[in-house]
């Protein structure tokens, strides 16, 4: 057995025990034929824009995983400064140069979740989601991101 | 090479907090298995398999749990985990099935009067909590009951943890474990006792119980076909080797041990290199000389030397070091797993609207032909 199937198998294995909590609605492969490919959906965190939504993301693993950090996408659209809206593409650091072996990826998606709630607007890959924030429109950000929300994520699950 | 089972600190029951957290202490931050040769970073003290640690070094020179600096050469070797695992795991299985089965069982006493016990469980009385309380101290009578008789492991002090290298009868402490229970363990004991010290755990090969230090040995051979007993002599790591220079290996220091018996089929010690000054014609010629495989392009045989490297030098700060023509046999399936990804990305995104609907399409026709139907019924009793 690759070491990468040993260790994912040991990842659904702990989730399994746990499959939804207040941050994560859901996480396992998507297919039984395919591993290296995972499923998760996020639950909005509370008290952000976000909260009752359901946010779906796709992983793919790499074979060398954990060496090599997965790659994580929304496949549900969502305005974040820091989440492209079309390609669902996410600008976080332990992605990529900050990826540590030791994560899972049940920590990576609560990392995303937190991003979620924490915005970071210096390193935008949404502009104009960025720019509300960074000229202190909190009100305008946030109706923003709560129309697309409601218009995206309330029937992804 | 395990056994392929998915063991995990949560196999214990929830009562036992000391022993999950025990399991989780000794696992490795990164492949999440018990350590295979622990290492310890000298600036932060992390542990990491030095496989494991080695391959991350590759990627990045910062310790994987908390990103400090750390280089290969701030890793030290830590036995005492070694040791402390061999005896964890050694007696892990039936420590498991010791505490699985105490806990719907009731006591030692009652087990004498089977009539009793049988009362007892079908009188659903609280033997939840029972064993529980009995549990420790039966076990430390028995760790006890083995310094009185002199056995040989002096690293072995936890009260429970070498339990399966003990040999008294096991009747006393897991009551529940009756005579089918015993028969399973028979040959393992037997096996045992001669060596008396040192647990031991099943080949996955061949499913023989082997002391745990000798299990790399063992595997070696066992997977080579060859003889698996009496070879006390042979040196453990190079059994395959010139069979003439077996005798009195030294059994501590594997590098140093390496190093003498240099001839026969040993390896040269791989280094470390700057691949971008390297040709291709070079670094092909530096991989023949390494004795490993010199196919494909510069990029591949870049990516074997470096795990070759790190294999290597993971085997060599191993206690029990394994041969090199196994490690060649790793390093081969290290390479065909990298292989896969390309057969994997053939297949199409499962959830394609398009083949949902194809597949369903028999079930979404009988539904539609249900909600016509239904329709229908309606505008009829109107008329």
């Amino acid at each position: 057995m690759a070491s990468v199937t040993k260790r994912l198998l040991k990842e659904l294995h702990d989730i399994r025990k746990e499959p939804s909590t207040a941050e994560l609605a859901s996480l396992g492969p998507v297919s039984d034929a395919d591993l290296l490919r995972w499923r998760a959906v996020l639950r909005g965190p509370r008290d952000t824009p976000y909260a009752g939504g359901f946010f779906e993301l796709l992983i793919d693993i790499p074979e060398q995983y954990p060496i090599r950090p997965p790659t994580l996408t929304f496949a549900t659209p969502v305005c974040h400064p820091n989440v492209h809206f079309d390609t669902g593409e996410i600008c976080l650091d332990i992605l990529r140069t900050q990826w540590s072996p030791a994560w899972t990826l049940a920590s990576t998606c609560l990392a995303i979740h937190v991003l979620l709630a924490n915005p970071e607007p210096s390193s935008p890959l949404n502009c104009d989601a960025a720019n509300l924030l960074r000229c202190g429109d909190g009100l305008g950000y946030q109706s923003l991101v709560g129309l697309y929300t409601r218009m995206f994520a309330y029937s992804a699950q | 090479m395990l056994d392929g089972a998915l063991d995990d600190p949560s196999d214990w029951p929830a009562e036992h907090t000391g022993l999950r957290d025990l399991d989780q202490l000794l696992r490795c931050p990164i492949c999440k298995e018990y350590f295979t040769t622990a290492m310890a970073a000298a600036s932060c003290g992390h542990t990491f398999c030095s496989l494991c640690v080695r391959r991350c070094l590759t990627q990045e020179t910062k310790c994987p749990s908390c990103r400090a600096p750390l280089t290969e050469s701030d890793l030290h070797p830590s036995r005492l985990i070694d040791s402390l695992l061999r005896a964890f795991v050694g007696g892990r299985q039936r420590l498991l099935a010791a505490l699985s089965a105490a806990r719907p069982e009731p006591t030692d006493a009652d087990c004498a009067r089977p009539g009793a016990r049988r009362n007892l469980r079908s009188a659903g009385a609280a033997a939840h909590d029972m064993p529980e309380q009995r549990k420790r101290p039966r076990i430390r009578t028995r760790s006890a009951a083995r310094t009185d008789d002199g056995s040989d492991s002096p690293g072995s002090t936890g009260d429970c943890i070498d339990l399966p290298s003990s040999d008294t009868g096991h009747g006393a402490w897991a009551p529940s474990q009756h005579t089918d229970d015993d028969s399973d363990f028979a040959p393992t004991e037997a096996h045992i006792q001669p060596s008396k010290g040192p647990p031991a755990v099943p080949c996955p090969n061949c499913q023989q119980a082997v002391a745990a230090a000798r299990i790399n040995w063992h595997l070696d051979r066992c997977l080579a076909g060859r003889p698996t007993d009496g070879a006390r002599g042979g040196p453990w790591g190079l059994a395959h080797g010139a069979a003439t220079s077996g005798g009195s290996a030294p059994k501590r220091q594997a590098p140093l041990r390496l190093q003498s018996a240099a001839a026969g089929h040993t390896l040269p010690r791989p280094t470390k290199m700057a691949y971008s000054l390297l040709s291709e014609a070079k670094l092909r010629r530096t991989l023949r000389d390494l004795g490993i495989p010199t196919k494909g392009d510069k990029q591949q045989m870049q990516a074997r030397h470096v795990e070759w490297v790190n294999m290597y030098m993971a085997n060599a700060d191993s206690d029990a070091p394994v041969s090199h023509r196994l490690l060649l046999r790793r390093l081969a399936a290290w390479e065909d797993a990298l292989a896969r990804p390309a057969d994997a990305a053939k297949h199409p995104p499962p959830d394609s609207p398009a083949d949902h609907a194809a597949k369903y399409s028999d079930a979404f026709a009988s539904l539609v032909a249900q909600a016509q139907a239904s329709r229908k019924r309606p505008a009829a009793s109107d008329a």
